[in-house]
């Protein structure tokens, strides 16, 4: 709970990170059993499913809906147990080299400038250590929406077949369902107004710390099947 | 995707996050771009399974040329 960010923005419950670092002795334990619970049963509760969707201006006078970027907000606690078990995942990932060594986002000691050498450095020594009619054509493609395209169940077949342990399969697959979300937009005078609440099948929720790594899986296929 | 026989075409690929670049190292244009298409063609399989799909406005292909010329195209402007 103390290396919980406190100006982080809060969710819907308005918990902030802030109360949560200064939570009373007395309540630890209470908490610690209902996290227990959570990891045991492989259940979560509903309401730390519920986001809040802030759009967010990206130039000022913005009026058309394509002039924000909508950040998704979940309540802290929620975030605060997903980082454990993004940790637990990203641990059994990296023990067992689940992902293959092309993928470079979001993993630890590497970055774009990784993913950038590889790819320059394939071309540059292709090109400079063949001949004068050597080189290279790259394709570059960037998937649409792809964080709101994953399907859950292949996902959750995918966790399965690469044998993450069950707990954490369970766990993700409650996760993933049931989700909701409100669109809060806040109004000149500072006021603000909620959408009708949503409901999402499809997608890892945006905002979430899980997410990365398990886009990261439910990708991996395409390296593997590209390898062949 | 390195293969074995040294006339073949080499092609490579990273991913990083929901970007991908696959490319091929050539010395032969008409068997690079075979490859190419077949690599191509094995990726477009494996999103259509995963319910994904290529946002076909932000796609580009490119040269990379000895004499340090890069052509790219951009779909925007095709």
């Amino acid at each position: 709970m103390l290396q919980l960010k406190p100006e982080e923005a809060c969710g819907f419950d308005n918990i902030t990170n802030d109360m949560l670092r200064h939570i009373p002795h007395n309540m630890v334990p209470i908490i610690t059993d209902l996290l227990e619970y959570s990891w045991e049963s492989g259940a979560i509760p509903k309401c730390w499913k519920h986001a809040i969707i802030q759009p967010i201006p990206k130039k000022a006078a913005a009026t058309n809906p394509a002039d924000f970027r909508p950040i998704s907000l979940l309540p802290c606690f929620a975030n605060s147990w997903n980082e454990l078990l993004t940790v637990k995942l990203t641990k059994h990932v990296q023990l067992h080299s689940i992902l293959t060594p092309n993928q470079y986002g979001f993993r630890s000691k590497t970055s774009t400038s990784n993913a950038l050498l590889a790819f320059v450095n394939s071309v540059h020594k292709h090109i400079y250590t063949t001949n004068v009619n050597a080189g290279s054509t790259a394709v570059l493609i960037d998937l649409k929406a792809a964080y709101d395209s994953v399907c859950r169940f292949t996902l959750i077949r995918k966790l399965q077949k690469e044998r993450i342990p069950a707990q954490i399969v369970k766990w993700t697959a409650s996760l993933l369902s049931t989700r909701t979300a409100n669109t809060r937009t806040v109004l000149a005078d500072g006021s603000s107004q909620h959408s009708s609440t949503l409901n999402f099948d499809r997608g890892v929720p945006q905002g979430s710390s899980i997410s990365p790594i398990l886009f990261n899986i439910y990708i991996n296929d395409i390296s593997k099947q590209s390898t062949r | 995707m390195n293969t074995d026989n040294p006339n073949e075409p080499t092609i490579e690929h990273i991913l990083y996050a929901d970007d991908i670049i696959i490319w091929v190292n050539h010395t032969n244009p008409a068997l690079a771009q075979q490859r190419l298409q077949s690599a191509l063609d094995t990726i477009a399989m494996q999103l259509i399974h995963d319910e994904l799909r290529a946002n076909v406005l932000k796609m580009s292909i490119h040269w990379f040329t000895f004499n340090n010329q890069t052509y790219g195209i951009n779909s925007n402007t095709q």
